[in-house]
């Protein structure tokens, strides 16, 4: 019996986690080194950041789909998921965008080798099928429409053969748009710089946690993929490869509480681009952003854009 | 229901596993029901859901043999009365424990309840007119190594909800606490006069709730107390710190949100009692302990791991306890509190025939006096504060002196007077948010016809230039002795500003009780207002209807 009071004694005196730097970094905070210039010209021939309210158009976004491919470059069955996704961003009607995001529980189907030399995998990719938010994830192939709930036992995670039904489904919903949001972007190549500036709006009353998340695609990447019965094919097009959270894993907190309709909400982020020279693929002309707004209540995506760089 | 009787069924067909002796086991229980029929009544704007019928309802039933323990407590809310807490809906079980001991060693599985010290720290407790419940569902050791030396440890979750079934939260408590009772520890001390006992704990929690990206959230957040309980003949004396490191919450307002400081708490008591006096000084200092076991936005009373104290005396007559009762600040307060009671001796002149009982008491809370400091872009603390360093700024205030007196063989007489200070925009219970003065007078008078019939009038008025203005409240209760009992009431609020408000809400109620059962109706208006036990308190919304309740224990 002592030992058992050791062991919780030792349990409690380990139990505590002091903060030294309470506020987070700030993911995509705006960095003026990535411009190749004077930051007042940026106001003049760029973007205004002080007076953001002056530099958009109206928005006519229509809703958004946002499918998330859960997939994996060893993984067999994969490849006719990124098909049956592709096909579904293909009908304008559905207003589809793609996320293919390499991640898996434990690794599986990710690993690299002489042949299959890219690690695809990012840190948020794995949290959010690793992570105790989006719970339920099975293995790859697996998708998300919307993060709505509909997938299997409830949760957000739908098996490729529910993809078409569940974007249909998704298209359906009679829903109004609540909120939507429009991208600009401008790119520097002297400094591989990025600053992303987007308009939020509030169509209405909404109350709860609502985050805008970025994510960095690249639209086609040429690498192995292992299908059926042992064949590879190493000219494989990878479709709308997440490469990274350009404000983290689940972005950037846009309404903590509530917001009112017809309210704006502006925000400004930086980026540095991975250098093309040393890897091609992240040239300009194959770069993406998708931008969401994501319920952190529910974890329902309520609007989804993409912005081609 | 399945479940239950097989929980039973296992306990019976086993009990030799558990006990040697063969004798049978005691199996004991209780219930409670309240229903309440809604009426509609625009002009008190009293509440009428849709399903026009609450009920609230729970029974305990336990098991008992030899060192060996076991329960459930069935509950329901269908559908919950109003006011109560949301989270009580359904019906199903809420409680279920096992627990047995011996050589020293005690076990319980499931569900518990404890409470470490005063509670500043740990206190899992149920206040079901609050509609509190914040049980742990875990496993808790009790440990006696030596007479004198009290071990402690748990884990567990936190009672969160009831949806057809108990709902615990996601975070993880994990609690231990030692008690050294140096009279039994110490042969040779058992004589000493000062009796003595030394204790401390240490509690922490682990959740992931709060996945803001804002701020870097402690998964892990710690608070250890040290206390000490001291007697010397009639005088005693305890004292308790607590202290928790960084623990961010959200709030709406700026210096609290999400800060960082640690929280402190000292609770103090001096009291000496003789016979026909008694005096008692209370003190606290608290600061920044709002403690749960998430760090989430959630109800005032939910997955609150310690208990904040409020150093203010129950009151139990109708208009002092539910206009303007003080609840217990989260951000911090410096309270004081003095009771003094004295019975005047019996055949004097001034304590008359029987002897006159004297009550005065005193209880004042401020908020901390605070120096906020730039902080809230790095380290968040916000401000600083010094130990029992007030402000000016006065939370509440009580002053009220009660006198008892048997006037005759039939005659009693109950008086009391109260004096409040009550800061409604701090305390927002009263939904004035501005300062609010009141004074309420009460006359208790019981007047005992033969043996078996008494009669109780009371009387009570309240006076204020503040909030809904004065009120007025008058009580007729009789009472056949043993079984029945009948009462009248009228609470009016004779001062409200707007004419139309000055409403008599008129009650009539009436019981019957035989031996441990008792089933009482009443039927009539009644108002707004709010319940509170130990500074912790529930708005009760204004209703029309008939209620019953039901009691009774076996």
């Amino acid at each position: 019996m002592k030992k058992y009071f050791l062991y919780l004694l030792i349990l409690s005196l380990f139990s505590c986690d002091k903060i030294e730097s309470p506020v987070a970094e700030e993911y995509g905070k705006f960095d003026w080194t990535f411009f190749p210039g004077d930051p007042i010209d940026y106001t003049t021939n760029y973007y205004d950041i002080a007076n953001p309210q002056n530099e958009w158009d109206e928005n006519t976004n229509e809703k958004g789909i946002l499918l998330e491919d859960y997939t994996g470059h060893l993984c067999t069955n994969c490849p006719e998921a990124a098909q049956i996704a592709k096909s579904l961003e293909e009908d304008s009607s559905l207003n589809v965008i793609v996320a293919s995001i390499h991640a898996s529980t434990d690794g599986g189907f990710q690993q690299v080798d002489q042949l299959f030399t890219n690690n695809y995998e990012t840190e948020a990719g794995n949290e959010y099928v690793r992570g105790s938010e989006m719970n339920g994830f099975l293995g790859n192939p697996n998708g998300t429409i919307n993060r709505n709930d509909g997938g299997l036992n409830n949760t957000v995670w739908y098996i490729k053969s529910q993809w078409i039904s569940g974007v249909n489904d998704e298209n359906n919903i009679a829903d109004s748009l609540k909120i939507n949001i429009q991208i600009k972007a401008f790119t520097f190549s002297q400094t591989n710089g990025l600053y992303i500036h987007t308009e939020t709006s509030v169509l209405d009353n909404l109350t709860g946690n609502y985050h805008l998340v970025l994510y960095l695609i690249r639209n086609d990447v040429v690498s192995p993929q292992k299908f059926d019965q042992g064949i590879i094919d190493t000219n494989y097009h990878h479709h709308a490869i997440l490469s990274d959270n350009i404000n983290g894993t689940w972005g950037t907190a846009i309404i903590n509480g509530s917001a009112l309709k017809d309210s704006i909400i502006y925000n400004d982020f930086s980026y540095q681009l991975p250098d093309p020279v040393i890897d091609m693929t992240y040239e300009t002309g194959n770069l993406s952003l998708i931008g969401y707004i994501l319920n952190r209540d529910n974890m329902r995506v309520l609007q989804v854009v993409k912005k081609e760089l | 229901m399945k479940k239950i009787i097989l929980f039973f069924l296992v306990f019976n067909l086993s009990t030799d596993f558990f006990s040697q002796d063969g004798a049978p086991g005691v199996i004991s229980g209780n219930i409670q029901a309240i229903g309440q029929y809604y009426q509609e009544d625009t002009l008190i704007s009293a509440a009428l859901p849709e399903h026009l019928y609450g009920f609230n309802g729970f029974a305990n039933v336990n098991f008992q043999k030899g060192d060996f323990r076991a329960g459930i407590r069935y509950e329901s809310y269908l559908n919950t009365l109003e006011g109560y807490p949301t989270s009580f809906n359904g019906t199903g079980l809420g409680y279920r424990y096992m627990s047995w001991t011996g050589d020293g060693v005690g076990v319980t599985i499931g569900n518990f309840y404890d409470q470490f010290g005063s509670g500043m720290i740990f206190r899992a407790y149920e206040e079901r007119q609050l509609g509190i419940d914040n049980s742990m569902d875990g496993i808790r050791l009790t440990y006696e190594p030596k007479n004198g030396i009290y071990l402690k440890g748990m884990i567990g979750k936190q009672r969160f909800s009831f949806q057809d079934k108990l709902i615990n939260g996601n975070g993880i408590i994990r609690a231990f606490d030692g008690e050294l009772n140096l009279n039994e520890l110490l042969d040779s001390s058992n004589s000493w006069k000062l009796k003595a006992t030394l204790g401390g704990s240490f509690v922490s929690k682990f959740n992931t709730d709060n996945n803001t990206t804002l701020f870097n959230m402690p998964k892990n957040v710690g608070a250890t107390c040290l206390r000490m309980n001291l007697r010397y003949h009639k005088i005693r004396f305890s004292g308790e710190y607590v202290h928790k490191i960084n623990d961010p919450y959200p709030d709406q307002n700026e210096n609290f949100n999400y800060i960082y400081k640690n929280g402190e708490g000292i609770l103090l008591n001096l009291g000496y009692s003789t016979k026909g006096f008694a005096i008692d000084f209370s003190a606290k200092h608290m600061d920044n302990m709002l403690w749960r076991s998430t760090n989430v936005n959630v109800g005032p009373t939910d997955l609150l791991i310690g208990y904040l104290p409020a150093l203010t005396k129950q009151h139990t007559y109708n208009l002092a306890a539910t206009l303007y009762p003080y609840a217990t600040n989260f951000y911090g307060e410096i309270a004081y509190q003095l009771d003094v009671l004295y019975k005047i001796p019996k055949k004097t002149v001034l304590g008359g025939r029987y002897g006159t009982s004297i009550a005065v008491n005193f209880a004042t809370a401020h908020a901390p006096e605070r120096k906020f400091i730039s902080d809230m872009s790095t380290s968040r603390n916000s401000y600083t504060t010094s130990i029992f360093a007030k402000s000016d700024s006065v939370l509440f205030q009580d002053f009220n002196i009660e006198i008892k007196r048997k006037i005759n063989k039939k005659l009693k007489l109950n008086l009391n007077y109260f004096n409040f200070i009550f800061n409604d925009d701090a305390v927002k219970v009263a939904g004035y948010y501005k300062m609010i003065y009141a004074q309420i007078a009460v006359l208790d008078l019981t007047y005992k016809i033969n043996r078996y019939h008494s009669l109780r009038f009371e009387t009570q008025a309240m006076w204020t230039d503040n909030d809904k203005g004065d009120w007025l409240f008058g009580q007729i209760e009789y009472t056949f002795s043993p079984h029945w009992y009948v009462a009248i009431l009228d609470q009016y609020n004779s001062g409200n500003s707007d004419l139309n408000k000055r409403i008599h809400y008129g009650l009539i109620s009436g019981g019957y009780i035989n031996g441990s059962h008792r089933f009482s109706l009443q039927y009539g208006k009644q108002r707004a207002g709010v319940f509170c036990v130990g500074g912790v308190c529930r708005t009760v919304p204004a209703s029309n209807g008939l209620t019953f309740s039901f009691t009774s224990s076996f």
